[in-house]
């Protein structure tokens, strides 16, 4: 059974395993959402599938960033949610364009936003996120769990087997810097 | 304002402008310094940058992750959809079976046997669903895999839990607790199957799929209740086409 809008939206924004496991909850309770999407927007089952996800995550980002505070029912607001992906995937369809930039940017001031769109080409997308795998499975997860998920720094400590949240803390620095380095390289 | 030739960036400032948790004012002041600070508004651009790729390589991991969950119950429903197809066709040959069960076999619970087994059936080989998964686990999605029960619950229980994720510790749990119902070991079936909290759909199933096995005919219909009164619940057909079969049971 799922939590209360409320419950869902306190855990979402504590992070972390909270989180993750609402996540996935909110995912299964409403997946037929998926058939809807099949037989509303007559989308083949990869993007109804692929516009679910998406929405599920989104939703998330915008409980943490405090855009969605249980106004509407969350079933509703995930379902809005779902039917604008899933025209988008049918405009995307049309135009034959791949990935939205804009639907992956984390919340961060309008300026950064605007800052990095001349930087996310289209085409470099894939390139960009292929820069990840380069890091090694320590520095994606730390980077992952704290940037993404929320987790703090004991709690990774603990996920990956480190001593303490300072040895995890120094690490997260030297892994962001390495992903500086791999992209600055990349525009050079 | 900073001079411009012995600036230095500060990355906490940056990070604390990027998360959106700088005061208004403070960020102001500070994308007023990004327009007129070259090195500012490098060092900005490729913090944005950086966490940006974070995200989107995280959102996209979590949509495959969140993507398995939907195969794995597709999966789930398709044998269990192929069942009930193959049920209606044997239908008569089924129902003249029941007749002589009726008159030979009074017993029940002989006759929800023959529903659980119309409509129970062993979830799919577990997949991989983590990239860094261990080998613990592999070894024991091996073993559930070959219906090794015993090898299965011994593996599953050798995974230490601090080193797996909240949504593996559940399924874990769920492939756990098929197998202690496949040995008969009612209790602690029961118990790692209330464990798989991050598989509410496929442990609410199979819950009451166990106590339709134990005979707690009572139990199955109030598990079997909840599921159907749910129509965005995947297992909610067959909840309510098993819950007609047992009501006629009852009959």
């Amino acid at each position: 059974m799922l939590p209360s809008d409320q419950d869902i939206i306190e855990g979402i924004r504590k992070g972390g395993t909270a989180r993750q496991r609402l996540a996935s909850q909110i995912y299964q309770q409403f997946m037929g959402y998926v058939y809807k999407g099949q037989q509303r927007y007559k989308l083949n089952l990869e993007e109804a599938m692929d516009a679910y996800a998406d929405a599920v995550t989104g939703v998330c980002r915008h409980i943490e960033a405090g855009k969605f505070r249980g106004e509407s029912k969350l079933s509703t607001y995930l379902f809005k949610s779902f039917s604008n992906r899933c025209v988008d995937k049918l405009r995307r369809r049309a135009s034959n364009a791949n990935v939205e930039w804009e639907g992956l940017t984390p919340s961060m001031p309008d300026k950064a936003k605007t800052m990095i769109q001349e930087l996310v080409v289209q085409e470099d997308i894939q390139r960009l996120l292929s820069l990840m795998d380069e890091l090694g499975e320590n520095c994606k997860k730390i980077l992952i769990d704290s940037e993404y998920y929320g987790f703090n720094m004991e709690e990774i400590a603990e996920r990956i087997g480190f001593k303490n949240a300072a040895s995890v803390s120094s690490m997260k620095y030297r892994c962001l810097d390495k992903l500086k380095k791999l992209i600055g390289k990349r525009n050079s | 304002m900073a001079k411009k030739d012995t600036y230095t960036p500060d990355p906490e400032r940056i990070q604390l402008y990027l998360s959106g948790n700088m005061p208004k004012a403070d960020q102001l002041v500070f994308e007023n310094e990004i327009d007129n600070i070259p090195l500012l508004r490098e060092a900005v651009q490729e913090a944005a940058l950086a966490k940006w790729t974070i995200h989107a390589y995280a959102n996209k991991e979590e949509m495959k992750a969140l993507n398995k969950l939907y195969e794995n119950n597709a999966r789930t429903a398709r044998v269990i959809n192929s069942m009930h197809y193959r049920w209606m066709a044997v239908a008569a040959v089924i129902g003249l079976l029941l007749v002589a069960y009726f008159v030979f076999k009074p017993a029940s619970v002989k006759n929800m046997e023959q529903i659980f087994a119309s409509y129970y059936e062993i979830p799919a080989s577990p997949d991989i669903m983590a990239i860094d998964t261990e080998e613990a686990l592999r070894k024991a999605d091996k073993a559930f895999g070959e219906k090794d029960w015993n090898a299965a619950i011994e593996a599953y229980g050798q995974i230490h839990e601090d080193s797996i994720s909240s949504f593996q510790l559940s399924r874990i749990a769920f492939f756990k607790g098929i197998s202690y119902m496949e040995l008969g070991n009612w209790d602690q079936a029961e118990n790692s199957l209330l464990g798989a909290d991050q598989h509410p759909e496929q442990s609410q199933w199979y819950l009451a799929m166990l106590a339709l096995k134990q005979g707690e005919q009572e139990k199955a219909k109030e598990r079997l209740a909840s599921i159907s009164s749910n129509s965005d619940h995947y297992y909610a057909a067959q909840a309510k086409s098993l819950l007609d079969e047992l009501e006629h049971l009852k009959e």
